[in-house]
């Protein structure tokens, strides 16, 4: 039996990584933002949440030193990782989004239908893609504004589709991303970095627990006046 | 040692001996207090720049100190403001005491006092709003306290501090920049666009006013109170100062394309429509935790109105409304908090019809906070509002018939709760209020009524907050 090779060090991974840098590495990003705002079923939302960190961390390689990048993988799995925990507790199955019911009819906002969704994370990808040329921030390197820009809006669009706890969490996280990735490329301060990331950890905490107490989503018998 | 280390730590372990005691109510309640208490007396009397003695050590206030790499010291200001919140977060333990606000609230209302005092004494400023979501992060947990159903006002509470977080962090990259090329104005013209989009997002006039009603609404209504109360006066005293220490900030537009759009006169147009939709809103609700809700809102309008006014006379002004505003919402929450318990948690007006019968002293210290809160003659919120009134009436009679016609249609939400409060009682098994509760509710209605029966109770608290804020320039 051969003896198994040395572990590649984080330089060599990233090193490797890099050869994704580019259109792929920006592809993978977009695409996986967009299933991130407009997916209703939270596994999935989970697993493009790791899918998105992980580019951000590639592209994180190149402004800061790797272990510094990896943070950003550090950061997306703790995170993806207390979501799970939380949707395990609360019991939720496939989807997350929820179902209003009006005198005895299911009925269910329209933020909430997934064609509606995609159709709006379209308008806003189409409309960021025709303004690239003039998008603000100058000073960063194109790719990396682009992703600025991209984390930004649909962070907004989140927020603006729905008050659900991983709904929200995720937005703000995608928020908090960029502002990471702003940072990185502006002023390199390590303790911005590790706030930033704590902040990043409590909100998921903190949209994690929310999540519990909201429950099954299915059941609205216990909801308030809505 | 400085007065940092004391706010930063001392609340943290009284949090943790409350936690540890929290099988106990009595105790854990009574030692929460007796902390809070501590630290707002301790604060207000201790000199901003000069050594006391605390506990055998020298304590200087304002000496600054380096944790976790970042510089934390305390101002005047600062100081003066810490010291509110503690008072007023012993005032919501007191009436917490008899009425739960949920188990958490005794130690996280401590940690969130430490972490509101991080907030207002890291340096620089533009800091602050990360330390801010992190404090909004934490609070979800007291806002929810454990209920089941919508998360509405705990998610809703994240927003605007996270999504300031970038704005400060560019503006303060953009002022570091700006030595490097002292020939163009450009780098400080973009930190104040920033920085001004930034606070106007903390101050959140109308229509970014969702997260502090969804917060009123849902959250147990003295951890609202507080939360609320303790919001607004950080976002207050972070915008003073930044104003101190840059002064270019005043008078900075937020489009380039539209000079005339400052943040002041976004702040006094937006504190009128803050205060105009408040009272449409809350006059037209069945349900009383919303008009609570609402009518905090208006008062927080005003606020806004005396900030963007830009006087010299404008901090005493905005600080006596906010500590108006701070005892009428703890008063009025302890109202709502024994209303809502008797009625099952529910507060529309079929849940709530004849408990004033029943409940004839909390529900008198819910009515006469909310007037209170929309600025009635006879009630403490009346000297602010008069002022402001004053104030406005100087410059545009109109805006001041907008302000009262806000109050006028939260009095008419009043009347409509007044009503469904005594109206046929639906619970004829409902008990009378217990003694100490009445004890309660009549410390609430003194607090309520004296100082405007005896307006110079205001003169030491302002007189303090003026001398506190005397270096601060007009408003933005």
């Amino acid at each position: 039996m051969q003896p198994l090779p040395p572990f590649p060090s984080l330089d060599t991974l990233f090193q490797q990584a890099d050869r994704l840098a580019g259109t792929p590495l920006l592809l993978a990003i977009s695409l996986g933002v967009i299933v991130l705002t407009a997916a209703r079923d939270w596994r999935l939302v989970l697993a493009m949440l790791m899918v998105v960190y992980s580019g951000l961390a590639v592209l994180t390689a190149s402004l800061l030193p790797p272990q510094w990048a990896l943070l950003r993988v550090v950061v997306g799995g703790l995170a993806a990782v207390i979501w799970y925990i939380s949707a395990q507790q609360a019991g939720w199955g496939g989807s997350f989004l929820p179902f209003q019911h009006s005198q005895g009819v299911e009925a269910r906002p329209l933020a909430s239908t997934t064609l509606f969704r995609i159709l709006i994370a379209l308008a806003v990808a189409v409309l960021i893609l025709t303004l690239r040329p003039r998008l603000p921030l100058p000073a960063l390197p194109t790719d990396v504004r682009f992703v600025v820009i991209w984390l930004g809006a649909f962070g907004l669009l989140g927020l603006a589709l729905g008050d659900e706890a991983l709904q929200a969490g995720v937005a703000l996280l995608l928020w908090l991303a960029a502002t990471q990735l702003l940072l990185a490329a502006l002023q390199q301060d390590a303790w911005l970095i590790w706030l930033l990331s704590t902040v990043e950890l409590l909100v998921a905490l903190a949209t994690g627990y929310l999540m519990i107490a909201r429950g099954p989503l299915w059941s609205n018998k216990r909801e308030g006046s809505d | 040692m400085s007065g940092v280390v004391l706010v930063l730590t001392l609340p943290l372990l009284a949090a943790l001996l409350v936690y540890l005691l929290r099988r106990w109510p009595l105790p854990s309640s009574a030692l929460a207090g007796v902390a809070a208490l501590t630290l707002g007396l301790l604060l207000w009397r201790w000199p901003n720049n000069e050594a006391v003695l605390f506990l055998g050590r020298v304590v200087r206030v304002n000496a600054p100190v380096v944790l976790l790499g970042q510089t934390f010291a305390m101002q005047p200001t600062a100081q003066w403001v810490l010291g509110w919140l503690a008072l007023a977060l012993a005032a919501a333990y007191l009436g917490a005491w008899r009425v739960s606000q949920g188990r958490t609230f005794f130690p996280f209302g401590l940690a969130l006092f430490s972490l509101f005092g991080a907030v207002l004494t890291i340096q620089p400023a533009w800091l602050a709003p990360i330390l801010l979501a992190a404090v909004v992060s934490v609070a979800a947990f007291v806002i929810q306290a454990g209920r089941q159903g919508s998360t509405r006002g705990a998610v809703r509470a994240l927003w605007l501090p996270v999504l300031t977080i970038p704005l400060f962090l560019a503006a303060a990259w953009y002022v570091d920049q700006a030595p490097l090329d002292p020939e163009s104005v450009q780098a400080l013209q973009l930190a104040g666009q920033l920085a001004s989009i930034g606070l106007l997002l903390l101050l959140a006039p109308w229509p970014l006013h969702g997260p502090a009603v969804s917060l009123g609404e849902e959250a147990p209504p003295l951890v609202a109170a507080w939360l609320l109360t303790a919001l607004a006066a950080t976002a207050i005293t972070l915008l003073q100062a930044l104003l101190v220490q840059y002064q270019w900030l005043q008078g900075a537009t937020l489009f380039f394309t539209l000079p005339a759009l400052r943040l002041g006169e976004l702040l006094l147009y937006g504190g009128m429509a803050t205060c105009l939709w408040a009272g449409l809103a809350g006059g037209v609700q069945t349900n009383i935790s919303r008009l609570w809700s609402y009518a905090a809102l208006f008062t927080y309008g005003a606020v806004l109105i005396s900030v963007g006014l830009g006087t010299r006379g404008s901090w005493a002004l905005v600080w006596l409304l906010l500590i108006a505003r701070g005892v009428a919402m703890m008063v009025s929450a302890y109202g709502l908090a024994v209303l809502r318990q008797r009625a099952g948690s529910q507060t529309d007006f079929a849940h709530i019809q004849g408990l004033g019968t029943r409940l004839p002293w909390t529900s008198a210290a819910f009515l006469l906070g909310v007037l209170s809160l929309a600025g009635m003659p006879l009630t403490a919120g009346f000297a602010g509002q008069w002022a402001l009134m004053q104030a406005l009436g100087s410059r545009d009679w109109l805006q001041a018939v907008i302000v009262l016609a806000g109050a006028l249609g939260l009095a008419v939400g009043l009347i409509r709760s007044l009503s469904a409060l005594l109206g046929p009682l639906n619970n004829l098994l409902l008990e009378r209020e217990e003694r100490i509760m009445i004890a309660l509710a009549a410390l609430g209605l003194a607090a309520i009524l004296l100082p405007a029966l005896y307006p110079e109770v205001w003169l030491k608290p302002l007189s303090a907050a003026v001398a506190a804020f005397a270096g601060v320039p007009g408003g933005p």
